[in-house]
């Protein structure tokens, strides 16, 4: 009796260990850093009086999200010289006049956690820091989530005035002090 | 004689003058005119925004310094000066060379189309307009002084504007092709200017236009319409912008109705196509289509290639039947600012039954269009 409960100890034991190497082993580091390989920011802007359309882009996207579970965290940065509106004199007064590139010449995003699901829409929370100023600003993204991969597409709106930004006139043409913004990217393990 | 004589009047449009408003702009993001031009439809003055624009999307080179007034009214000698803030100057000197060639005539002509001086003068929310010039409308003819447009506008919020006085009622695409099917066989565009009252609301989205006609006082002999005329149009994106206008006229022995639609679309940032079709009618007498289509391409900054394509028919109905179609293909370049030269080809099919009769004619003509702006 007293050889069958040994034996029977000893298989236990034996098995917990096992499974406590097996749970070690297939249980992975819960933090996972997907790396920006692609992405470009772009800003929808309204000028008045004719209601122009000013749509600019900035390639120069850089950054990470990090995965712990099925919550998501991200930071990025974009310089501010990169940006485009595809009129070059327009480009450089608002970069030298308005963002003001020599003293500010990134802009940083920090992502709140959120709990995403591929290609669903989600709210979002995060804190962008422009022309020096730190401001939280909401919007919605929507993810593409693979083991490996993360694309995402996001939109927020902000206000000019927030960070210290008079609305920028150019030969007459004012532009409304709210401004939309679009991000898109990929990033990968 | 009497059959050149003819020729030069059915080719008096293109004698006469162009009032520029460029509509290619849309491929760049300007789907509203008042983008550049201190006009809601379009043409005339430039604002200081259609001067950067000037220098920055039509010249092929170009004084790159921000500092540079190079596109501004006569070089920026103003550019310093307070005034420039409320008063805008601009001007157009240009002429044309053509060269017809049909069965039975074979001709050239270099033609003065117009010297004109425009001001805008801006008091708050009013905005006072004029210009005046010289014209010569056909070979031989001795320059004509003439007031093209003068009008007071009235801004009462960023997107609303009434405005009254002498100027092109917003009807179809403004565009300066003035020879156009669509414009002034249908009485339409440049030198059909008239006296109206007019209000606009220009929306991120929407345009909207109500005018109310009152022809030319000044000249009956004209007999130009008397009516309203209503234009909404809506952009789908920044470079898409879809339309639809009526009108309606009334002459001294007639009147008319138009319906028509209108698109202009740039598919990149290069390439541009419009297209407009109108239907006339007018009571107990003719009706009939008219409809314009035109592709742009920008080789270069500064050199665009186009191709167009019209097609027109008159009825009038046991009587009349006349069918036009034209074809062409040029080439628009603007070396620097303040210099334009449209060098075009037109192949123009004419074809009228009256009766028994079928008439066929057909008419090749090149043109080479040299313009300054100040």
């Amino acid at each position: 009796m007293k050889k069958t409960f040994n034996v029977f100890l000893i298989s236990l034991i034996s098995l917990n260990f096992f499974i406590g190497i097996q749970s070690f082993a297939l249980t992975p580091d819960p933090i996972e850093n997907y790396r920006l390989s692609a992405g470009k920011i772009e800003f929808f802007a309204v000028g008045k009086p004719s209601m122009l359309k000013v749509h600019g882009t900035g390639k120069s996207l850089d950054g990470s999200l990090n995965k712990n579970n099925d919550e998501v965290t991200g930071h990025f940065t974009v310089k501010m010289d990169d940006f485009s509106s595809g009129l070059s004199l327009r480009d450089s007064h608002t970069k030298s006049k308005v963002f003001d590139v020599e003293h500010f010449p990134t802009a940083e995003f920090t992502l709140k956690s959120i709990k995403p699901k591929s290609n669903v829409k989600t709210k979002f929370v995060g804190v962008l820091k422009f022309h020096g100023i730190e401001k939280e600003v909401q919007g919605d993204t929507t993810m593409n989530i693979t083991p490996d991969k993360m694309g995402f597409e996001s939109t927020f709106t902000i206000l000019l005035s927030d960070f210290n930004i008079q609305p920028p006139e150019f030969a007459g043409m004012k532009i409304n002090n709210e401004v939309s913004v679009e991000v898109s990217g990929e990033a990968a393990k | 004689m009497k059959f050149i004589s003819m020729l030069l009047l059915s080719m008096s449009p293109l004698l006469s003058i162009h009032a520029f408003a460029y509509p290619e702009m849309v491929r760049a993001g300007y789907v509203n005119c008042n983008s550049c031009h201190v006009s809601m439809n379009g043409g005339g003055v430039l604002n200081d925004y259609g001067r950067k624009l000037s220098k920055e999307e039509l010249a092929l080179w170009k004084n790159p310094s921000e500092k540079s007034t190079e596109e501004q009214a006569l070089y920026g000698v103003m550019a310093d000066s307070p005034i420039q803030k409320w008063l805008k100057l601009g001007g157009d000197v240009r002429s044309v060379y053509y060269y017809v060639n049909s069965a039975n005539v074979e001709m050239g002509e270099t033609i003065l189309m117009q010297a004109d001086f425009q001001a805008a003068a801006t008091f708050d929310q009013w905005t006072l307009v004029g210009a005046a010039g010289v014209t010569q409308t056909a070979p031989g003819k001795t320059v004509e002084f003439l007031s093209r447009n003068h009008y007071l506008l009235y801004e009462l919020s960023d997107e609303i504007h009434f405005r009254a006085g002498k100027f092109i009622p917003a009807y179809g695409i403004n565009t300066p092709d003035h020879t156009s099917l669509t414009r002034s066989p249908l009485e339409l565009g440049y030198n059909y200017e008239s006296y109206n009252v007019e209000a606009s609301y220009i929306s991120e989205k929407w345009n909207w236009f109500a005018s109310g006609i009152f022809g030319r006082p000044d000249d009956t002999t004209l007999n130009q319409d008397k009516g309203f005329a209503i234009q909404g149009s809506y952009s789908t994106s920044e470079r898409v912008k879809f339309g639809l206008n009526t009108w309606y006229g009334k002459k001294v022995d007639t009147s008319r109705w138009l319906f028509g639609g209108f698109a202009m679309v740039g598919f990149t940032k290069e390439f541009f196509g419009s297209t407009e079709i109108d239907v006339k009618s007018y009571k107990d007498s003719d009706h009939g289509i008219a409809t314009t289509q035109k592709l742009s391409y920008e080789l270069t900054d500064g050199l665009w290639l186009y191709g167009m394509q019209e097609y027109g028919t008159t009825n009038i109905p046991a009587t009349y039947n006349t069918t036009s179609q034209v074809y062409g293909a040029g080439f628009q370049f603007f070396p620097r600012t303040h210099f334009e030269f449209n060098l075009a080809y037109e192949k123009i099919l004419n074809q009228s039954v009256a009766g028994a009769r079928n008439t066929f004619t057909g008419m090749d003509t090149i043109w080479l269009m040299s313009h300054f702006y100040l």
